[in-house]
C-alpha cells in the first residue's frame, strides 16, 4: 500500500469507525434552561450532563451528540420557573420556585407548618397546666411530649430552610418571616397561590416525548411517566460482555457469520485466480456497490461526450446550424431587422457556450472524472486494503454528482426559459402570420435540433446527478440518516401537563428496543391553549460506555508465519473476537481517554477457520486481536490449534461496522414503533 | 434583662423549672453573642423558652462549663426536663452568612433540645 492509499484508508477508516465528539452549547432559551438531563447508569450511579454539579439543577450546558450508555436511564429536570419564565417576578415567586425545586414539591414544608400552626395553642394550654400542676404532674409529662411533637416539626422546617442554598436576597425574606411561623406559613401560601394563579394566567402546558430513532426502522415512542400513556415497555438488559446474545442480536450474529464466510469464499476465488479482480470485487460488495459501478459507467460514457474533440464537432455543427437558420429567417421575412436577428443568434450560442462552461467549470466534471477513472483502475487492480480508499472515493464522487444534479438542473430549466425570451423577442414586432412562418422555420431547424441536443445534454447530466444522490442516500442509510419524526406529533398517547405540575421525567432504555448507534431523542414543547412553541430538541447517541466487550465477526486475511504451513500465502477467512473496550465517558478528558475516543481500541481473543491446508475441512485457530476504529481494522496472532500450534498473523476487518458504514442493517419493529402520519 | 454578670440567681432559676428549655450565650456587649441574645429575646416566641447572656464563663460551675463552653462566644441550648444539650457550638453557627443573627437557627437550637 502507498502512502497516498494508507492515508486514504486511514482517513476511511476513522471516517468510518470514529463516533462524533460530544459538545455542548450555552442555554439560550426558556425550554434550553428549564429541562436538564442527568443519565442514570445500570448501576444507579448519576452522571452529570447540563450541568457538571450533579447538585445542581441549574442549566450550563446544552448538550450536542452527548453519548449515553445503552443500559442507562435519563432523567428529566423539569425546572417549572424557567419554563415558566417566572424568574424575573418578584422575590417571593423565585423563592418558592427555589424551594420546589430543591425539595421536589413544596407542599410537605407547608403541610408541616400548617400543622404547626394548628398544634402550638395546645402546647401552649398543656405548658400552663405543667406549670399550675406541677413537674411531677400528669401535665408535665404531657407538656414535654407535646412539646417534643412540635420540636420536631420546627425542627424540620429549619433544617430544610436552611438546607435549600437559598440566596441572601431569599433567606432575609425567609428570616423575616421566621420569627412567627404562622406569618411564614401565609407568605408561603399566598406565594404559592399567586404562583398557581400566573402559572394558570399564563396557561402553559408542558409536552415532553422521547422517541428512539434506528436507522432502517420507524421511530419508537419511548414511555415517560406522567407524560403519555404508553406501555412502560418489557424490561430489555444488554449483555455488557456481549456473550449472552438473544433474539436479533443472535439472528444477526449469525448473518454475519455467513456473510463473513461468502466474502472470505469470494476473496480466495480471487486469490486463487478463480475470478478476476472486478468480478471478485463485485462478489465482495454484493449489491451495495453495485449501482455506484453502474454510476461510474454512465459518468465516464457521459463525460465521452465532453472530450475535446467531441465537444469541438458538437460545436461546429452547432454554427453551422445558427448560420444556416439565419440566413433562412432573413430570406423568410424582410420585418427582421439585422439587429434583432443577430441579438437572437447571440443568444443561442451564448446559452451553448454558458453549458459548455459550466460542464467544464461549474460543474466539476474534470474531477468527477478523475474520480470515476481512480476508482475504476482501483476496481480492475484490486486490492484487499484498497477497499476504505474506494470507499471514501466513491463518497466523494456521489457528492460531487449531487452538486451536477443542482447546476444541471437550474441550467437546464434556465436555457429554456431564455431560449423562449429570445425568441419572443425576436418576433415581438412582426405581424403574426409572419410569426407563424418564422416559427416554423425555427422548429425545423438544425439549429433547434442541435440547440435540444445541448439541452438534453444537461438533461443527461442532471439525470446522473439525480441517480448519484439516490445512491448516496442508499449508501449511507444505514449509518447516518435517521429516520423523521413527524412535525404532526404528538402521539394519542401524549399528555400535555400544566407546568405548576410537571413533573420530574425519566427515559429508561432498558424497556426499548435500543442497538448501538441509535439515538434518543427528547422533545420538549411548550403549549398553551392554542398554540406551540417551537419544540426543543435533543440528541444523545445510544453507545456502550465504561467497560464492555462484544463479540465481533469478520473477515480477515490470514497467513502462517511458522511450522509446515509456513510458506503459505495470505488467504481470506473468518474470525470471532470477544472484544474488550473502554468507551469514556464526555466528561473524561485525559489524555489516554482522547486516545481512546480516537482509536476505538478494543483488544480480545479471537476463535478463526483457518484454511491453509487443502486436506482439512477444518483448522481452527486461537488467538488474540487488536481492533482500531470500532473494527474497521483488525490485527492479530494465533496460534493453528490443527497444526500443531502453528502461528499465523492476520489483517481484517469487522463486518459489524462496514455493515454499519455502508447500510444495510437489519430491519427492526418495536411496539410502540412510530409511523408517519399516525 | 437576661443579662448575667456575677449574679446568676435568675439562671438557677430558669434552670430549675423543667418546663424551660434555654439558650446559653457567653460574651460581652459588642459580641455576636450579644446580637444573637438580643435577636432572641425580640423574637418572643414561648414563655418557655429562654435566652441567658453570661459576661463571665467563671460565674459556671466546671460541670456547667464543660457542658455548655468554657468561654467566650459560645452558645448551648439546654433542655430542662432533660438535663442535656441540644445543640452547642461557637456562637458564629448562629448567624447568617451576612453577619446578622439567624432565626431559623435560634430556633433549630431551641427544637433540637426539646426533642430530647
Amino acid at each position: 500500500m502507498n502512502f497516498r492509499h494508507a492515508a486514504g484508508a486511514l482517513c476511511c477508516c476513522a471516517a468510518l469507525g470514529c463516533r462524533g465528539a460530544a459538545s455542548y452549547d450555552s442555554p439560550s432559551s426558556r425550554l434550553e434552561r428549564g429541562i436538564s438531563f442527568v443519565e442514570s447508569d445500570e448501576a444507579s450511579r448519576l452522571h452529570p450532563i447540563s450541568n457538571p454539579d450533579l447538585e445542581s439543577r441549574v442549566v450550563s450546558r446544552v448538550p450536542k451528540n452527548w453519548p449515553i450508555d445503552i443500559n442507562s436511564s435519563v432523567k428529566l429536570r423539569v425546572q417549572r420557573s424557567q419554563l415558566a419564565g417566572t424568574e424575573q417576578s418578584e422575590q417571593w415567586l423565585g423563592t418558592i420556585e427555589e424551594l420546589a425545586e430543591t425539595w421536589g414539591t413544596f407542599t410537605p414544608i407547608i403541610e408541616d407548618l400548617q400543622t404547626y400552626v394548628e398544634f402550638l395553642p395546645e402546647v401552649h394550654e398543656a405548658y400552663l397546666r405543667s406549670q399550675a400542676e406541677g413537674v411531677s404532674s400528669l401535665a408535665h409529662d404531657t407538656f414535654l411530649e407535646k412539646r417534643r411533637r412540635l420540636a420536631g416539626i420546627e425542627g424540620r422546617v429549619t433544617d430544610a430552610l436552611l438546607g435549600a442554598g437559598l440566596s441572601e436576597d431569599e433567606m432575609t425574606l425567609i428570616e423575616e418571616s421566621a420569627g412567627d411561623f404562622s406569618g411564614l406559613l401565609l407568605h408561603l401560601e399566598r406565594a404559592n397561590d399567586r404562583h398557581r394563579a400566573l402559572t394558570a394566567e399564563i396557561g402553559y402546558k408542558l409536552r415532553l416525548e422521547a422517541f428512539l430513532l434506528s436507522s432502517g426502522s420507524d421511530p419508537e415512542a419511548l414511555h415517560l411517566a406522567g407524560y403519555d400513556t404508553l406501555a412502560e415497555g418489557r424490561l430489555q438488559p444488554l449483555d455488557r460482555w456481549g456473550i449472552r446474545l438473544q433474539g436479533k442480536d443472535l439472528e444477526r450474529f449469525k448473518e454475519m457469520n455467513a456473510e463473513a464466510r461468502r466474502i472470505a469464499d469470494a476473496g480466495n476465488r480471487y486469490l486463487d485466480g478463480k475470478a478476476d479482480a472486478e468480478e471478485a470485487f463485485r462478489l465482495l460488495s454484493d449489491s451495495t456497490l453495485e449501482p455506484i459501478f453502474t454510476l461510474a459507467a454512465d459518468v465516464t460514457a457521459l463525460a465521452r461526450e465532453f472530450e475535446f474533440e467531441a465537444l469541438a464537432r458538437r460545436s461546429q455543427r452547432s454554427d453551422a446550424a445558427l448560420k444556416v437558420l439565419s440566413e433562412s429567417l432573413q430570406a423568410a421575412s424582410t420585418e427582421l431587422t439585422e439587429q434583432s436577428l443577430a441579438s437572437f443568434l447571440e443568444a443561442i450560442a451564448s446559452l451553448e457556450d454558458e453549458l459548455m462552461r459550466s460542464f467544464e467549470t461549474k460543474l466539476g466534471l474534470p474531477q468527477l472524472l478523475i474520480d470515476v477513472q481512480q476508482v475504476r483502475v482501483m476496481i480492475a487492480n484490486l486490492r484487499f486494503d484498497d477497499v476504505p480508499e474506494i470507499l471514501l472515493l466513491v463518497d466523494n464522487l456521489v457528492e460531487r454528482t449531487k452538486g451536477i444534479a443542482k447546476s444541471g438542473d437550474r441550467f437546464s430549466a434556465d436555457a429554456r426559459e431564455r431560449s423562449m425570451v429570445a425568441f419572443d423577442a425576436l418576433v415581438a414586432d412582426i405581424e403574426d402570420e409572419t410569426t407563424a412562418r418564422l416559427t416554423a422555420l425555427w422548429n425545423n431547424s438544425n439549429a433547434q435540433i442541435e440547440f435540444n441536443g445541448w439541452v438534453a445534454l444537461a438533461d443527461r447530466v442532471k439525470g446522473v446527478g439525480d441517480r448519484g444522490e439516490e445512491i448516496l442516500e442508499q449508501f449511507q442509510r444505514g449509518s447516518t440518516s435517521l429516520p423523521l419524526v413527524p412535525a404532526e406529533f404528538p402521539l394519542p398517547s401524549v399528555i400535555d401537563v400544566a407546568l405548576i405540575d410537571a413533573p420530574d421525567a425519566e427515559v429508561d432504555l432498558q424497556r426499548s428496543g435500543r442497538r448501538d448507534g441509535d439515538t434518543l431523542r427528547v422533545r420538549a414543547t411548550l403549549v398553551d391553549s392554542d398554540t406551540a412553541s417551537a419544540p426543543y430538541t435533543r440528541d444523545f447517541a445510544v453507545t456502550w460506555l465504561g467497560w464492555h466487550a462484544r463479540l465481533d465477526p469478520s473477515v480477515i486475511l490470514a497467513k502462517p508465519t511458522s511450522g509446515l504451513q509456513g510458506e503459505a500465502d495470505f488467504r481470506f477467512s473468518t474470525a470471532v473476537s470477544w472484544l474488550w473496550a473502554y468507551d469514556p465517558r464526555p466528561d473524561e478528558d485525559e489524555w489516554y481517554h482522547e486516545a481512546m475516543r480516537f482509536t476505538d481500541l478494543a483488544i480480545g481473543p479471537h476463535a478463526s477457520l483457518l484454511p491453509f491446508n487443502p486436506d482439512k475441512d477444518v483448522e481452527v485457530g486461537l488467538g488474540v486481536t487488536v481492533s482500531l476504529w470500532n473494527g474497521v481494522l483488525q490485527g492479530g496472532v494465533g496460534f493453528n490449534l490443527m497444526a500443531g500450534g502453528d502461528v499465523y498473523v492476520f489483517v481484517g476487518s469487522s463486518l459489524i461496522s462496514l455493515v454499519q458504514a455502508v447500510g444495510n442493517e437489519l430491519p427492526r419493529s418495536s411496539a410502540n414503533s412510530v409511523t408517519p402520519g399516525r | 434583662m437576661t443579662e448575667i454578670d456575677q449574679d446568676r440567681a435568675e439562671l438557677d432559676q430558669a434552670l430549675a423549672d423543667q418546663d424551660n428549655t434555654l439558650l446559653i450565650l457567653t460574651g460581652d456587649e459588642q459580641s455576636n453573642a450579644q446580637a444573637i441574645h438580643d435577636k432572641a429575646e425580640g423574637m418572643n416566641l414561648f414563655p418557655w423558652r429562654r435566652v441567658f447572656i453570661l459576661r463571665e464563663v467563671s460565674v459556671l460551675s466546671s460541670t456547667e462549663r464543660e457542658l455548655w463552653g468554657d468561654s467566650d462566644e459560645r452558645f448551648a441550648s439546654w433542655s430542662c426536663s432533660a438535663r442535656s444539650v441540644g445543640r452547642k457550638g461557637p456562637a458564629a453557627d448562629l448567624l447568617r452568612r451576612n453577619g446578622a443573627p439567624s432565626i431559623l437557627r435560634i430556633r433549630g437550637s431551641f427544637a433540637a433540645a426539646e426533642k430530647l
